[in-house]
């Protein structure tokens, strides 16, 4: 299941809204190929604003989101939907359709043949644990709470989207569940090298998924770095308090875990 | 009635089965078209309404006005203008199902789940697509909950029309009561309430069947 991914820009995106607040101001910032990158930020920072411009959720007022150079508001809305992920905390699966027809959504919607939506869907339970056996006739009703967020994800991966975008995907389950599907989420990536936009409000869970992370607060871009340098170098003062007092601790905890420091 | 007349004459019955399975297949003939007919005008004017917030108040008023108006005074307003004909009796009948079937369309549909309507567009379903596969699907069971209401309503009514010649069930009413007679009476209004059960029981029936996942549990 190779698959890869494509860069995404942002080039001065602004958005305001027709009450004059602007929700994002001057974004610019580039994820590379394959790249993790980690939104974060208070709520009301704009990371979802964010997220929403690359699938044209939400429409920018200037600027450009841009996939592979190219910007996404010259591609028709449903045609770009359909070959980008999305994920969303509250998942929104398919209440009246199965398991195997929820993972199936996209696939169905730009026409692949039954066999290898059948295919596709059986592998793609296997790739996030799902017995397929078990799991392909229930309904979302049926499941766990980890196991809906297993859905979501195999949903959101089923046409080989180079691009993903998660806006707090686990965030609606339990610390020892959402460390489970970090962990799970990071071998899938590893294993097919899309690029994801990964919206979360929790620095840990920033600085665990994140290749980079990008700070928002007030709609701009307080500060864009990778993970290590965000907390050896915060850019200002709200950064600094943002990312923890602790950051220290953190950051000697990530170098021990990297074998770097006994 | 005649004292010492059984209150069922079983000879009289027996005598006209050709004629009440004729009113039945009027009955049911005069319900269907008027849900039918109901139902896709109902339709037309909730997308509208979900379309056009403002449009909500003003819908619902003049279908609620249209409700209260009393049956038999809403057939005699309109047979000066359409006589004495299906077309009185339906416009009526028609009139009395849109405030309950507009009220659950629009209500069904506003129940799909914010997070499964934003997760659709998400992923790339056009706004018809969102509405046939998702949204209406997902608001069936309230919907049918409306036509279950609307159909038993209008059974009810469909007896009334045999006033103004479109037989139905209501006509043998209206020869017992014409005659003095409780056989005829007592079999159309029996036969009446008995339709709209069985009718009711078909509808759960099929809607159990095109929803199984609100069983699932």
């Amino acid at each position: 299941m190779a698959q890869r991914g494509a860069t995404v820009t942002f080039e001065d995106v602004s958005k305001t809204y027709a009450g004059g607040s602007a929700a994002l101001v001057d974004l610019t910032f580039t994820v590379p190929s394959g790249a993790i990158c980690a939104l974060v930020g208070p709520s009301g920072g704009g990371k979802t604003t964010a997220l929403k411009t690359v699938n044209r959720l939400v429409e920018p007022t200037s600027g450009r989101v841009l996939i592979d150079g190219v910007d996404v508001m010259t591609v028709e809305a449903v045609a770009l939907r359909r070959r980008i992920g999305y994920v969303i905390q509250h998942i929104g699966l398919f209440p009246h359709r199965t398991v195997a027809q929820n993972v199936a959504t996209v696939p169905e919607l730009v026409g692949w043949p039954r066999d290898r939506i059948r295919a596709r869907v059986a592998e793609l339970l296997d790739l996030v644990g799902l017995d397929p056996a078990r799991y392909a006739w229930r309904y979302p009703a049926q499941l766990s709470g980890g196991e809906r967020q297993r859905v979501g994800v195999a949903r959101a991966l089923a046409a080989e989207p180079p691009v993903m975008l998660m806006d707090e995907p686990f965030a609606a389950v339990d610390p020892i569940v959402r460390e489970r599907l970090q962990d799970e989420f990071l071998r899938i990536h590893e294993r097919l090298g899309m690029t994801v936009l990964f919206v979360t409000h929790d620095v840990d869970e920033a600085m665990k998924m994140g290749d980079a992370v990008a700070v928002l607060q007030g709609g701009r871009l307080a500060q864009f770095a990778l993970p290590d340098e965000l907390l050896a170098r915060p850019a200002n003062d709200f950064v600094r308090e943002f990312v923890g007092l602790d950051r220290w601790r953190k950051r000697v905890e990530r170098l021990r875990k990297a074998g770097l420091l006994a | 009635m005649t004292a010492g007349e059984p209150l069922v004459r079983w000879d009289w019955v027996a005598g006209h089965l050709d004629e009440i399975a004729l009113r039945i297949g009027e009955h049911v003939e005069l319900t269907a078209i008027a849900v039918g007919v109901g139902l896709l005008v109902a339709f037309a004017l909730s997308l509208l309404v979900l379309r056009y917030g403002w449009l909500e108040q003003p819908t619902t008023f003049v279908a609620g006005t249209l409700y209260t108006i009393p049956s038999l005074a809403l057939f005699a307003l309109l047979v000066p203008y359409t006589g004495l004909t299906i077309l009185t009796a339906e416009i009526g009948l028609v009139g009395y199902t849109l405030l309950i079937l507009i009220r659950n369309i629009v209500g069904g549909i506003r129940s799909v789940p914010a997070e499964v309507r934003e997760a659709a567009l998400g992923m790339g379903y056009s706004r018809g697509r969102l509405l046939w596969e998702v949204e209406l699907p997902l608001a069936l069971p309230v919907i049918v909950a409306g036509i279950r209401i609307a159909t038993i309503t209008t059974i009810g009514l469909v007896t009334v029309t045999a006033l103004i010649g479109q037989g139905g069930l209501g006509y043998l009413i209206l020869i017992g009561i014409q005659r003095f007679f409780s056989t005829p009476l007592l079999v159309g209004a029996v036969l009446s309430v008995a339709l709209a059960i069985a009718i009711d029981v078909a509808l759960v029936l099929t809607q159990r069947a095109v929803t199984p996942w609100a069983r699932a549990k």
